[in-house]
């Protein structure tokens, strides 16, 4: 195993609203990450300046030994938390899209999906309900052959059936050896399939361990998640 | 070294080809239509259908007129939405730079708009030649823009004159079309932000104003002329032109040129620096 993802000393503020302060960890690949924490604690900001999203922050951040930047947006597969298709595209065009930039994408296996999902070729995104829209951009991440996969809130806003899918076609379409990071505060959903875990907290890092040691204690991540974050909810 | 700068030409010409794409869906509709007008025009002249002739250089005039204005709305529209909407997750996370991302828009929105000025002073010459016929006047219309240049001793002066305004329009069309992108990309960093509409038009006034100031001053201190001469002879002049014949005067478009690289590298800096999509 090797080091994919380095950060170190990683500050980052909205103007006088510090949302990440003195972040420091790394993470080896191959690995399924949970990226926990609270709604505003942070994961976000984290995700997009690891995606390259944002730029302007101050300490060390490096994905495969890389500094974010274009060359690390080729190995990285991002699932943003919104819905960021262009309003004129269709499926098929969304799919061809994608495959004229990235060369790892599978564009067969994507057209594929489109009919395994049952989401029509030719509608256009914009006229797709909530739920094919987020298939269509399940589909536009999973079927890159991706070093890292970077999902922000995958299962965020849909229903629990839903989750399942989601959740299972992420794992199934995930190459091996590929290094995947999900941030989400839906931890009972996803804590079966994770490997570690990285806990963010008012803009800090407050723990990361693996599965395998946390529940060894005999406590699941989302008991262990409920008491780091207690205080914050206490009368 | 070569593969590599084989790949940021490959994207650079995918980024081109999806920009344009996604232009092509609007714009040419509206240049069908012209074409449509245009063809009753002339039907309507040949078949001698005054009504069909009539309607044909109306919508043709509107429409063409209209390009303008639907080019210049897409320069903003795609550039605001691709970049700043929520299709900005999907635009910053391709494998490019943001230098890639803001030459792509300039080139493919410049040339739209482009296009739609030369469409539209093309489309009024047509008619104008089709009036001045009609109301009795045999025209020779190359003689006609020839007797233009007579005062010209060369060919080769014609020629240095016709591109010295050629490049004039394209230079003014690209340095709009850059201020423009500077002021959307600034009304978005997070200060800005909330009223970024606002901004976008105060800020893109004010560089237009600070950009004609700077022309001002220096054509008046630093004043660069090409003479066209009387002998047949080019010649620069500094200053004050003092060498006899057309001052074609360069300082503006220098200093136009100069500042679109200013404000294109600048751009792309706030792009990569100090935007944060929401």
């Amino acid at each position: 195993m090797s080091e994919i993802i380095k950060i170190n000393g990683l500050t980052k503020s909205y103007g006088s609203n510090r949302v990440l302060n003195n972040v420091s960890f790394s993470l080896e690949d191959g690995q399924i990450i949970g990226l926990l924490g609270p709604n505003g604690s942070g994961k976000t900001s984290l995700i997009k300046i690891l995606t390259g999203l944002i730029n302007d922050y101050s300490g060390e951040v490096l994905v495969d030994g890389l500094k974010p930047g274009a060359k690390t947006k080729s190995m990285v597969a991002y699932l943003p938390e919104k819905t960021y298709l262009a309003s004129w595209m269709t499926a098929d065009d969304a799919v061809k899209y994608i495959a004229d930039f990235y060369d790892d994408f599978d564009l067969d296996k994507a057209m594929k999906m489109l009919d395994t999902f049952q989401l029509p070729h030719k509608q256009k995104a914009r006229t797709m309900s909530k739920g094919q829209q987020e298939k269509l951009q399940l589909i536009l991440v999973m079927c890159r052959n991706a070093k890292i996969y970077i999902l922000d809130e995958p299962m965020g806003g849909v229903d629990p059936a839903a989750r399942d899918f989601i959740l299972a076609s992420i794992i199934k379409n995930r190459p091996e050896g590929s290094t995947l990071m999900m941030s989400t505060h839906l931890i009972h959903d996803i804590e079966g399939v994770l490997d570690s875990i990285v806990m963010i907290g008012r803009g800090k890092l407050l723990m990361q361990d693996t599965v395998a040691h946390l529940t060894s204690t005999g406590k699941t991540v989302n008991e262990v998640f409920k008491e780091v974050f207690a205080s914050d909810w206490q009368f | 070294m070569t593969g590599n700068s084989d790949k940021v030409k490959g994207k650079m010409l995918k980024l081109l080809k999806n920009d344009f794409l996604a232009s092509a869906r609007v714009i040419p509709l509206f240049y069908l239509i012209e074409i449509a007008a245009l063809c009753a025009f002339f039907i309507g002249r040949y078949a001698e259908k005054p009504k069909i002739l009539t309607a044909g250089v109306i919508v043709s005039v509107i429409v063409s007129f209209l390009l303008v204005f639907v080019s210049l709305f897409f320069v903003i529209y795609d550039y605001q939405k691709s970049l700043f909407g929520q299709q900005g997750y999907l635009s910053f996370t391709l494998p490019v730079n943001s230098k890639q991302l803001l030459g792509s828009k300039v080139i493919v929105y410049g040339m739209w708009m482009v296009v739609s000025f030369v469409n539209f002073v093309l489309v009024l010459d047509i008619l104008a030649v089709y009036i001045q016929k009609e109301y009795g006047e045999t025209i020779d219309t190359a003689s006609s823009l020839l007797s233009a240049f007579a005062n010209f001793p060369s060919k080769a002066q014609i020629v240095t004159y016709a591109i010295y305004y050629i490049l004039e329009f394209f230079t003014i069309i690209l340095s709009c079309t850059i201020i423009v992108y500077f002021a959307i990309a600034l009304s978005h960093i997070r200060q800005f932000q909330k009223t970024n509409i606002i901004w976008a038009v105060i800020i893109s006034a004010a560089a237009i104003i600070i950009g004609l100031v700077c022309i001002y001053y220096l054509e008046k201190f630093f004043g660069v002329y090409l003479v066209l001469g009387d002998d047949k002879s080019f010649t620069f002049d500094f200053g004050d032109p003092t060498s006899q014949g057309m001052q074609l005067t360069l300082m503006p478009y220098l200093f136009m040129i100069i500042q679109d690289i200013i404000y294109f590298f600048v751009t792309a800096h706030i792009m990569h620096k100090r935007i944060n999509i929401k």
